[in-house]
């Protein structure tokens, strides 16, 4: 660096460099929308079982929210979550899908585990080329780099992190068995894994930036079939249920310098198929293959990706930007 | 706060203060989707980390793998895990 400014701490840190953007607050949002996502499907056939027909109690999908972040710019926003609530009971929530809507605004998707109708609050930042109000302030500091952008500007408050970690879900989000009889068990019992992040501000005031990655689909899936006579002919009743639950990895705050990592089920399925046929018909074909074509409900079945891959997640205080 | 810095608004408000140890954006690079990709030039600072994103309205998002990575000097390497399932992936870089 032959010009500029370049200011660190005692720990050699560096704090502000002229010539890197450093990210600055654009603005709060609460969600425009929420929906709670599953998926019921009767695909036909006569029932000699006529349930059960409804999501179960345990695949209880959570609540997804989304939000318009004012950025009329090609880089995405770095949206900080402010969690509806904290501690070791607390829901867990991810950014789990950000995409440019339009020359104005990108859309964000935030997933909620549980289905509680209020939404986390995003704190957004961007870098200061694209911050987009204009401050009359008439105090503080501006760097500007060599091309003469400015990079940081102390009125657009700056971003402060106060805490730092490296966190992955747990290997897959439920242990033991998916189901018996005709109730699948698919709610999440995964152990969730705790890091610490040296943060020193209460949890309540904490927001977090850490995109997932992760993502999961695990299924459990009954036949029953019966044999019996009808007006002087063998029938062969059967039916076929498949119970599935799509998860993404999530996060909460659950002390004043440790965070969580677990999953959350994004979207919960239950789709079924009767069938009743002649005396001579069999019931080998339904069995082992599924009578669906499931790709076509979840993307993939009884696996997890990028479940190993670990993201960094930084914290910051509401409070500075309230 | 014995030594440093801090700034304040007209108001009097702090807006920034060096007791905040904040990271720095060194750049944003997008790693294309089922590709491979290289960038190069980065700056090299005492600390880096990298946070990553997949970058996409469609619900391929959600099967997606995302690129794996590595960060050596002014290179960040970004390799697809899938060649037909990996997103599109935002890597931020940040230093101080």
């Amino acid at each position: 660096m032959a010009y500029g400014l370049v200011m660190t701490n005692n720990n050699n840190q560096v704090l502000v460099d002229s010539d890197v953007f450093g990210y600055h607050f654009i603005g709060k949002d609460t969600a425009t929308t929420s929906w709670n996502h599953t998926y019921l499907e009767d695909l036909g056939g006569e029932d000699y079982w006529d349930s059960p027909n409804t999501i179960s109690s345990n695949q209880t999908p959570g609540r997804v929210f989304e939000y318009k972040v004012k950025l009329p710019y090609s880089k995405p926003p770095m949206c900080f979550i402010k969690p509806t609530n904290t501690g070791s009971s607390a829901r867990y929530c991810s950014v789990i899908r950000v995409w440019k809507y339009n020359s104005t605004y990108w859309k964000v998707w935030v997933l909620q585990s549980s289905n509680h109708g209020t939404g986390p609050t995003l704190y957004s930042f961007a870098t200061m080329d694209q911050v987009v109000s204009a401050s009359s302030d008439t105090y503080g500091l501006q760097t500007l780099n060599s091309d003469g952008d400015v990079t940081f500007d102390s009125r657009y408050l700056p971003l402060r992190v106060v805490g730092a970690a490296s966190a992955k879900p747990p290997s897959k989000p439920n242990s033991g068995s998916v189901g018996s009889g005709t109730t699948p068990k698919l709610n999440v019992n995964a152990t969730p894994r705790t890091y610490a992040t040296a943060a020193w501000a209460p949890m309540s005031d904490q927001i977090f930036y850490c995109p997932s990655l992760a993502s999961a689909c695990y299924e459990y899936e009954v036949g029953r079939e019966l044999s019996g006579i009808h007006n002087w002919s063998s029938y062969t009743w059967s039916r076929y249920d498949i119970w599935w639950c799509f998860y993404r990895s999530a996060f909460r705050i659950t002390g004043t310098q440790s965070f969580q990592s677990n999953w959350a089920i994004y979207m919960a399925g239950h789709i079924w198929k009767a069938q009743v046929a002649g005396s001579f018909l069999g019931l080998g074909y339904l069995n082992g293959t599924p009578v669906v074509d499931a790709i076509n409900y979840y993307p993939y079945s009884d696996a997890a990706r990028n479940q190993g891959e670990y993201n960094n997640v930084v914290i910051s205080r509401a409070s500075y930007y309230d | 706060m014995t030594y440093g810095v801090r700034f304040y608004d007209s108001s009097g408000s702090v807006t920034y203060d060096s007791t905040s140890v904040t990271w720095n954006l060194i750049g944003v690079y997008t790693a294309p989707q089922n590709s491979n990709a290289t960038f190069t030039g980065l700056k090299v600072m005492n600390e880096r980390i990298v946070i990553r994103q997949m970058v996409s309205d469609d619900n391929d998002t959600d099967r997606a793998y995302v690129h794996t990575y590595s960060l050596s000097g002014s290179t960040l390497t970004a390799t697809r895990p899938s060649s037909t399932q990996t997103q599109a992936t935002t890597f931020q870089v940040f230093g101080r």
